[in-house]
């Protein structure tokens, strides 16, 4: 059974006088439970996609046709309000840089606490109880101090880290994780990348991570989808892609990445 | 939120600016303006000082177009006649049985054109007794449109002026500060911020308390040029400064150093004229600041003095409440004021959005 | 922490207040040749009051001397006589200065009232007719001198007899209720009010929607939004806050401005404060009466400047560290 369920998607961006498909006919599934990767180069389409799937496009781009089905139902065709209630508690999302994607003014414990404050209905102090558990789960020894900090008091894996437990906080069942750790130190890469393995065999999550780096598909992956200037030129288990790539851009970024 | 300044104008410049139809609107009412402020010897019908207090205060006098019997005719006004009610207040009646025909290039007011040619034809008006006073008069029976036109000479000019010489002065120490940086820089900042961190009116004020009290009015007018510059170069400064700063890294000042041309010819010849579409911006934006400086101390008596008209002190008469009251005409000047800053802040707009998009220009008083 | 950048602001500010006074002892100096003659010729003064004066401002010494006599008579809050109203400045300066500060803070309450919310909705609606009506109008209301918005209003108000023309206080005041005082004084407030206000919320109106634009760019708005927040949630804790700060600096600044466009304001609407006294000294040549109340103009704009750095501070975690 699907989690999510891509069909025919295709998204147009304005351009000048006329209109450009950044995402052309996408097709493809995450499984449950799998973690499933979107690789391809800039300009591939892949973050467009991802965006898409929570409906988080900026306003020059538009779903022009194609459905995107969670859990059956088409995220497409929803209304807002109702997609409002998806967005944190059914599907989360973690950005490639956090320092940007944190708010510089609110402390990280504060900002975790607001996923908690919307979407359940703990008190304040069950809440901050959950902060504090939820970041031992993503492995950070300090975390009543992490909690008080500001983002740019943290390293770059700490808040990577507290920003993966923000994205677990209300239990959603899919995690999109875009580019998670293209901004990190190659040894904190491992450890983040360990973590997800972690957090989805411990919290049953479905990931959908968007990447171009093949390293880290070929360590984290179950299924690979590879996108092309918006087309699916190649999709199926990770470990068969990476072996016996078919489609010619599979074998190019396979050739980049020794 | 960085504001990176590079200073490099978008391409296309002024070729766009004919593109805005608000822009060039504002253009040519400024044009108007100044000419009509040039001319103004002519275009009014009477001098300035031509005063007659049996027609103070008297309403707008429309032109008529049609006569009695509702026919076209050529243009002409009634006369007026006074009568005071019980109150002792003044009633102007229009007389129907006096008409006074619009004449054309008549001969009017003595005044010499440029200071040097002396002339009496005027654009319009009417012949004696009659008074033509399209937009009424004020307290001494002046002809407020003839004093408007006068008005504007100062008002325009002094803006002008003042701009001027801050310009000049906001280039030299802008320049200096950035073309040297280091502690020059430093100091000459502090200079500035100095200034432009007192509150502007009250320094306003305080120079003005300076100038002797027996100056005559072109005395004056200069000493107010020379304050309204003391107040405004700083800001100018700061901008020509940045403008250095950035421009001193580019290869041909590298390449003007390596000639070995000294440091002087270098900011005057070659940084200096980069800075020039910034500057005209810049300039354009400032102006208002001046007119409406002037404006203000005229206003409360301590500007451009009667007989002498700037618009700023022609609205002096409108602050009394009983004369706005029953004469609302005396207000006319402050429309004047507005278009005139809105022209210019149009048509400043309307460059840096041409030019580059993101430049700032801090706005003092 | 705080306390360390307060005092750090304070001594920067230190030597800018010295030039000041330098610079308006300079201009004392400058004008009908000094005191000493200025007291001399006044025949209303007495050969007691002149001594006295020669005395405290050592007037017959040299002017290094006499500078820093005054800056010591400042410091002891001796502010020197008013030979127009013949009384000390002080009893002058302090009633009219509460009355200013009353006007410019009900300016800038006016002005952040409505300013910021039409900020707001231009950014949010950005480029829609709601934001282009709001953008024209405040390019009017920028353009448009103050002083002739003052006319305009009293003469409107003269014709309509809604408001009164001018003044802080109806001749009934002191026999009115504390509630009837408040409203008297809001209805005389009400025009000088507005008209200072009206430039100051197009321009701010102008830049907090700029501000706003920019902040909606960011990736963390992108976050809020991901993390299921209500929009309202995200435009007005998330989207604001950030906005905000960078106008919070402004704050000082734009009471600098305020005090002067105060001045104006206050003549033209017989608003009793510091700026119609300033005018009436500088008119009669009352030369401590301008120093003094010059030299209060500049002290509550450095005041509001460190105002606003605190502030600022306060509200954006990162200066502090810096």
């Amino acid at each position: 059974m699907s989690l999510l369920d891509i069909q025919d998607l295709t998204i147009e961006a304005k351009q000048g006088q006329g209109r450009q498909a950044i995402v052309d006919r996408v097709s493809f599934a995450v499984p449950e439970q799998n973690i499933v990767a979107l690789v391809g180069g800039s300009g591939s389409g892949k973050t467009t996609t991802g965006l898409a799937v929570m409906r988080l496009l900026s306003p020059g781009l538009n779903i022009v046709s194609g459905r995107i089905y969670f859990e059956g139902n088409d995220v497409v065709a929803m209304p807002e309000g109702e997609l409002r209630r998806y967005r944190g508690k059914q599907m989360a999302m973690v950005f490639q840089e956090p320092l940007y994607a944190f708010n510089p003014v609110f402390r990280v414990g504060c900002q975790i606490e607001e996923v908690l404050q919307f979407h359940t209905d703990l008190t304040k102090g069950q809440r901050q109880q959950r902060v504090d558990a939820l970041l031992r789960q993503v492995e950070i020894k300090d975390p009543g101090r992490v909690a008080r900090s500001y983002p740019y008091q943290l390293s770059g894996g700490l808040r990577q880290r507290a920003m993966l437990a923000q994205a677990i906080a209300a239990n959603p069942k899919l995690v999109i994780a875009d580019e998670p750790t293209s901004n990190l130190d190659v040894t904190v890469q491992a450890r983040i990348l360990t973590l997800f393995k972690k957090l989805r065999d411990d919290l049953k999550l479905t990931v959908l991570i968007i990447t171009h780096d093949l390293g880290l598909v070929r360590s984290l992956a179950d299924q690979v989808v590879v996108l092309s200037s918006g087309r699916v030129v190649e999709e199926g288990p990770a470990g068969e892609v990476l072996q016996h790539p078919r489609h010619v851009y599979t074998q190019q970024l396979l050739e980049a990445a020794k | 939120m960085s504001k990176d300044k590079h200073f490099v104008p978008s391409p296309g410049g002024l070729r766009n600016f004919r593109k805005n139809p608000w822009a060039v609107c504002c253009l040519i009412i400024l044009g108007v303006f100044y000419a009509g402020a040039f001319l103004a010897d002519f275009v009014s019908p009477y001098s300035y000082q031509n005063e007659d207090r049996s027609y103070s205060y008297c309403p707008p006098m429309e032109i008529q177009f049609l006569d009695e019997e509702g026919r076209l005719a050529r243009p002409f006004v009634y006369g007026v006649t006074i009568s005071f009610d019980e109150f002792h207040k003044r009633n102007y009646i229009i007389d129907k049985a006096e008409k006074y025909p619009l004449k054309f290039w008549m001969k009017g007011d003595t005044y010499q054109f440029l200071g040097l040619i002396p002339s009496s034809r005027h654009l319009f008006g009417v012949d004696a007794p009659g008074r033509l006073m399209i937009w009424g008069a004020d307290a001494r029976g002046r002809d407020l449109f003839s004093r408007i036109v006068y008005g504007g000479r100062v008002s325009l000019s002094i803006g002008l002026l003042g701009v001027a010489i801050s310009f000049t002065i906001g280039l030299l120490v802008g320049g200096i500060a950035g073309y040297y940086g280091g502690r020059i820089d430093d100091v000459l900042m502090r200079i500035c911020e100095m200034f432009m961190m007192i509150p502007g009116f009250y320094l306003l004020l305080a120079l003005r308390a300076m100038v002797p009290a027996d100056f005559n009015s072109v005395q004056v007018y200069f000493s107010i040029v020379v304050i309204l510059s003391f107040i405004g170069w700083a800001s100018l400064a700061r901008i020509i400064r940045g403008m250095c700063l950035s421009i001193r890294e580019r290869e041909f000042v590298l390449a003007a150093k390596v000639m070995g041309l000294s440091d002087f010819r270098i900011i005057v010849r070659h940084i200096l004229p980069h800075t020039l579409s910034y500057s005209i911006i810049a300039i354009m934006l400032s102006i208002p600041g001046y007119i409406l400086a002037e404006s203000a101390l005229s206003l409360i008596g301590l500007g451009i003095q009667d007989p002498y008209a700037s618009w700023g002190n022609l609205l002096s008469e409108a602050m009394g409440i009983i004369q706005i009251n029953f004469s609302p005409w005396i207000l006319l000047p402050g429309f004047f004021i507005f278009l005139a800053v809105m022209c210019f802040n149009v048509i400043g707009d309307a460059l840096r959005d041409c030019l580059d998009p993101h430049f700032q220009v801090d706005e003092n008083i | 922490m705080m306390l360390r950048y307060v005092i750090r602001r304070l001594v920067v500010s230190l030597p800018l207040l010295l030039m000041m006074t330098l610079l308006t002892f300079v201009l004392m100096q400058k004008t009908t040749g000094g005191f000493y003659d200025l007291l001399r010729l006044d025949p209303q003064i007495s050969e007691e009051t002149i001594n006295r004066y020669i005395q405290m401002y050592q007037l017959d010494k040299p002017v290094l001397v006499q500078y820093k006599q005054w800056v010591w008579n400042l410091l002891r809050g001796e502010f020197g006589y008013s030979f127009y109203y013949n009384v000390p400045v002080v009893t002058l300066i302090s009633g009219r200065m509460w009355n200013t500060f009353i006007l410019s803070f009900c300016s800038i309450v006016l002005t952040w009232a409505i300013a910021i919310p039409l900020g707001i909705i231009a950014a949010v609606h950005h480029n829609r007719w709601v934001d282009r009506v709001i953008q024209l109008l405040s390019y009017v209301g920028l353009a448009t001198p103050s002083f002739f918005l003052a006319m305009l209003l009293l003469f409107w108000a003269s014709r309509t007899g809604v408001l009164p023309l001018g003044g802080m206080h109806s001749a009934q005041y002191d026999d009115l209720s504390f509630l009837g005082k408040v409203w008297d004084l809001l209805r005389h407030l009400a025009i000088p009010t507005v008209t200072l206000s009206v430039g100051s919320i197009g321009s701010l109106q102008r830049i907090m929607r700029g501000n706003m634009l920019e902040v909606l760019r960011q990736q963390y708005i992108l976050t809020a939004r991901a993390k299921g927040l209500p929009e309202s949630r995200v435009i007005y804790r998330h989207a604001l806050r950030n906005a905000i700060n960078p106008l919070i600096t402004l704050l000082g600044y734009e009471f600098s401005s305020l005090l002067s466009g105060a001045a104006l304001l206050e003549i033209i609407c017989s608003w009793p404060g510091l700026g119609a006294l300033m005018l009436t000294a500088v008119r009669s040549k009352d030369i401590y009466l301008v120093m003094a109340s010059f030299m209060m103009g500049s002290i509550l704009f450095l005041m509001g400047n460190l105002l606003a750095d605190i502030l600022l501070a306060r509200m954006d975690p990162r200066i502090r560290y810096e």
